[in-house]
């Protein structure tokens, strides 16, 4: 399976003046299942708006998204749901991205019988307890009956990640997914993505501004800057020979544990 | 650079036993901060680091008199600026050390910036009457050195824009500004760059370095992101669960941890910035440990 | 690399983890004075206005509910006419007729009642359903919903009342679709604004991502979430209608067979001098059931959006 964006676009008309905002500028990407892609960049570069494209939640103004070689703009009925099964979401913001007034055993059920992966009650539970499991929600039971509000961050961003590896995706999509956690709660949560891609195959798109994350987990690393990719490669190449000048910054600004010099 | 009234004996700040007790219902209540003792020197650099949910920030509020003022919200210990005992001191008192004694950087600057009033006159307010005379001329001159003191350019420029109209990198540097501006004896800063880029958190915190190394002022650097405050305190302070579990000069603290969740913390952030090791979360037993302690000692 | 040796935490550290998010959780919603969902019905159930009024409401509702199974007929005549309250047989007196006044003010309160609730929730449905699509869809939709609301909003309302009297005779049921067509836009405007912010917010995009089709992520995802304030405005539209429903009544128009309060009030017109109560109890009726819904109302307001300003 191959997800694609090819010379994809997005211009927003802005607000105030009559100009036009270039959030992306002929980006060209692809991601496949078993592989961790990185898409680093800080605020204002596009990252999350590609992202959505990807997702197919905002079309992108020129340029297609292509799934296996079909354009997801065409793809109808059964297949735009396969699209919609095989590649999935973890969306920034903790606090935002689950409903508050939705318990968790709802907010996973129901995207599993929306996608027919399971249809009596007791299966959709059994389903999502074994979900819960896999992200170390564990015993996971007693997470069924609670609220958002009644987790923590670390837990938010587990229940996302159930929720998306519940429908056995290919792809997940995830922007900026563990940048609001405490240094060992993302450890934990990042842990358990890598897991899935070695145990169960699953690729990843992550969109971050955090580098020294990108090193720990990515295999391909593309670079945006104002809407643009700058400069893409493996992990390796991209941190021990990067070109791009801005990459270059980038890596220069990650933030080290060093002691302030006398 | 000392406030005038500080005598020899007494610390700028020193904090003894303090506890603040929040409400999480009408009848129920945590104890966010724990017999917390700290002591700040003047021109001394002191960080605060823990997760969320450390009391960090809460015992930020508390030495700031931010503390919202409920009758649920209760603070006990003691706050003593200069010798001064500020716990159950009169509102008038607060407002005058948080006027002239205290500058505060907190991580949102649109909570704190005036969104209808423009940059200089927000700056201008800061500047003590005393220092500045009615003189328009000399208030803006004085207004355009502290923001370029906070590293912007165009300072005419920036003091003529409302905070919309600028960047978060240039937002926070007008807090600095503001800060610098009533030359206080201390800064607080709480997360001051955590919502910036990595770019321009690098950029704003070498300012704010330069700023308070000029200056001379004290500062204590609340964050829970350890490489940020390695990299601008002489001692930090550990917390947990509203206690501090460990105290030392960063050096020592960064070196040679003595508290297993201050390695453990450490060891966490390593796994993630050092690209050999595996990540490594705290593993829960520490936590449940740690938990029981806390709240054996309470 | 693998999951089972740190990560896979048990349970009890994830309730410490829940437990020690709070502080810092807690001392936001303090600071900001604005309280969470679930504190919000608290701050409302604590409320000294809201202890007060509850029970006037509640007293009322029953009253209208079983209150005529226990009074006798409103429209039976032939007592004698004009007498004061206070007779033993006839508790609040008769009126210029000579009929039971407890009997009628009891079984007016449950037609004022009623077309006052009624009203309120049709405006609701409406209001959800119209500012629903128009905040989540934007757009076209938005502009088509924005429209159709204005038309309504400008719909003469007494007019189209005495019009339709005119044509179709006074009738309770008319009187109920006449105000709730010409007042949910107001309902449906706060719909829309609170719809629009919540199809911003990260779970309603994450529904989309999922799957989910536009109509289930607004009654799943959206409504649930716009209803604070929506209750707000729905209770302010009850006394609205009640009164309103009261002027239409005191001008006349309205079922003769069944008067409301506001028709109570208004065959009380000619004998304010020689019955004064036929004309003070109804009034003082409407004015406490109207006040206490309305300060019902601002007392939800205040719980739940304390920095917004009052919903009108």
């Amino acid at each position: 399976m191959l997800l694609e964006a090819k010379n994809v676009s997005k211009t927003f008309r802005s607000r105030r003046s009559s100009g036009a905002v270039h959030a992306v500028k002929d980006a060209t990407l692809r991601a496949r299942p078993g592989e961790f892609i990185a898409i680093v960049g800080e605020s204002g570069s596009g990252k999350s708006t590609l992202a959505r494209i990807l997702l197919d939640l905002i079309p992108p103004s020129t340029g297609t998204v292509e799934l296996d070689g079909t354009r997801i703009s065409t793809l109808r009925g059964e297949q735009y749901r396969g699209y919609r099964q095989v590649v999935q979401a973890v969306l920034q913001d903790p606090a935002g991205s689950l409903n508050p007034r939705k318990r968790v055993e709802r907010t996973i059920g129901e995207v599993i019988r929306l996608h027919g992966m399971a249809r009596r009650s007791a299966d959709v539970r059994a389903k999502v307890l074994e979900v819960l499991e896999l992200v170390g929600m564990s015993p996971a039971q007693p997470f069924l009956d609670r609220y958002p509000h009644e987790l923590s961050g670390g837990q938010r961003q587990r229940v996302l990640i159930a929720r998306a590896i519940s429908l056995n995706p290919q792809i997940i999509v995830a922007d900026e997914a563990v940048s609001a956690l405490d240094a060992s709660v993302k450890a934990g949560v990042l842990r358990v993505m890598v897991d899935l891609k070695d145990r169960l195959g699953v690729g990843y798109v992550f969109i971050t501004h955090d580098l020294p994350l990108v090193q720990k987990v990515a295999d391909y690393v593309y670079v945006m800057r104002s809407g643009e990719i700058v400069e893409q490669g493996r992990k390796e190449t991209i941190f021990s020979a990067p070109e791009h000048p801005y990459t270059q910054t980038l890596l220069a600004a990650a933030p080290v544990l060093r002691r302030r010099p006398h | 650079m000392t406030a005038s009234n500080s005598t020899a004996t007494s610390p700028l700040l020193e904090v003894t036993g303090l506890n603040v007790f929040l409400p999480t219902g009408r009848r129920s209540e945590i104890e966010a901060v724990r017999h917390v003792d700290l002591v700040v020197h003047d021109g001394e650099r002191v960080g605060i680091v823990g997760e969320s949910g450390s009391g960090k920030s809460v015992t930020g509020r508390a030495i700031a008199g931010l503390l919202p003022t409920s009758p649920l919200v209760r603070v006990n210990g003691s706050i003593r600026f200069a010798g001064t005992e500020m716990i159950g001191a009169p509102v008038a008192q607060w407002n005058e050390i948080r006027r002239e004694r205290v500058g505060m950087i907190f991580q949102d600057p649109l909570t704190f910036l005036n969104p209808v009033m423009r940059i200089g006159r927000q700056v201008a307010e800061s500047i003590p009457l005393v220092r500045v005379s009615g003189d328009h001329r000399a208030q803006l001159a004085a207004v355009h050195e502290f923001l370029d003191k906070a590293g912007l350019e165009n300072v005419a420029q920036v003091a003529n824009s409302f905070p919309h109209e600028l960047s978060g990198g240039m937002r926070q540097r007008v807090l600095i500004a503001i800060a610098i501006a009533k030359r206080p004896a201390l800064i607080l800063a709480d997360e001051p760059t955590t919502a910036l880029d990595a770019t321009v958190q690098q950029r704003v915190l070498r300012t704010l370095d330069t700023t308070v190394a000029d200056l001379g002022t004290a500062m204590i650097l609340i964050s829970h992101d350890l490489a940020v405050v390695a990299g601008m305190t002489d001692r930090v302070y550990v917390m947990y669960a509203g206690q501090i579990v460990e105290e030392g000069t960063t050096e020592q603290v960064l070196e040679s941890p003595q508290h297993r969740y201050t390695q453990a913390l450490l060891r966490s952030v390593h796994s993630i910035s050092e690209p050999d090791t595996e990540l490594y979360s705290i593993p829960a037993s520490l936590r449940h440990e740690l938990n029981a302690e806390v709240a054996h000692a309470s | 690399m693998t999951l089972s040796d740190q990560t896979s935490i048990p349970n009890p550290q994830l309730d410490e983890e829940t437990r020690l998010a709070t502080p810092t959780e807690q001392i936001t919603a303090v600071v900001r004075d604005r309280p969470t969902e679930r504190s919000g019905w608290r701050v409302f159930l604590t409320k000294p206005s809201t202890r007060v009024f509850i029970p006037v409401i509640m007293f009322f509702v029953l009253l209208s509910i079983f209150g005529p199974l226990f009074v006798g007929d409103p429209i039976a005549a032939g007592f004698p006419k004009l007498l004061p309250p206070g007779s033993p047989e006839h508790l609040l007196g008769t009126d210029q007729l000579g009929r039971d006044f407890l009997a009628r003010l009891v079984n007016g309160g449950r037609v004022s009642l009623l077309v006052g609730f009624t009203v309120a929730i049709l405006c609701m449905t409406i209001g959800l359903v119209v500012g629903g699509l128009a905040g989540y869809y934007g757009g076209v939709m938005d502009a088509i919903m924005v429209k159709l609301a204005e038309y309504f909003q400008v719909l003469p309302g007494i007019v189209l009342a005495l019009v339709i009297a005119a044509l179709l005779g006074a009738n309770v049921f008319f009187i109920v679709i006449i105000l709730a067509i010409t007042m949910w836009p107001g309902v449906a405007r706060i719909v829309r604004a609170e719809a629009m912010r919540v199809s911003q917010l990260g779970y309603v995009e994450s529904s989309k991502a999922a799957g989910f089709r536009g109509v289930r992520i607004i009654w799943s995802d959206v409504i649930p979430n716009v209803m604070p304030p929506v209750l707000v405005a729905t209770t302010m539209t009850v006394g609205r209608a009640i009164l309103i429903e009261s002027g239409l009544s005191y001008l006349g128009i309205g079922d003769p067979s069944r008067p409301s309060w506001g028709a109570l009030l208004n065959s009380a017109q000619s004998y304010m001098r020689d019955g004064w109560w036929l004309a003070i109890l109804p009034g003082a009726c409407i004015v406490l059931v109207v006040l206490a819904i309305n300060m019902l109302g601002d007392a939800l307001n205040d719980s739940f959006n304390p920095t917004v300003g009052r919903v009108k």
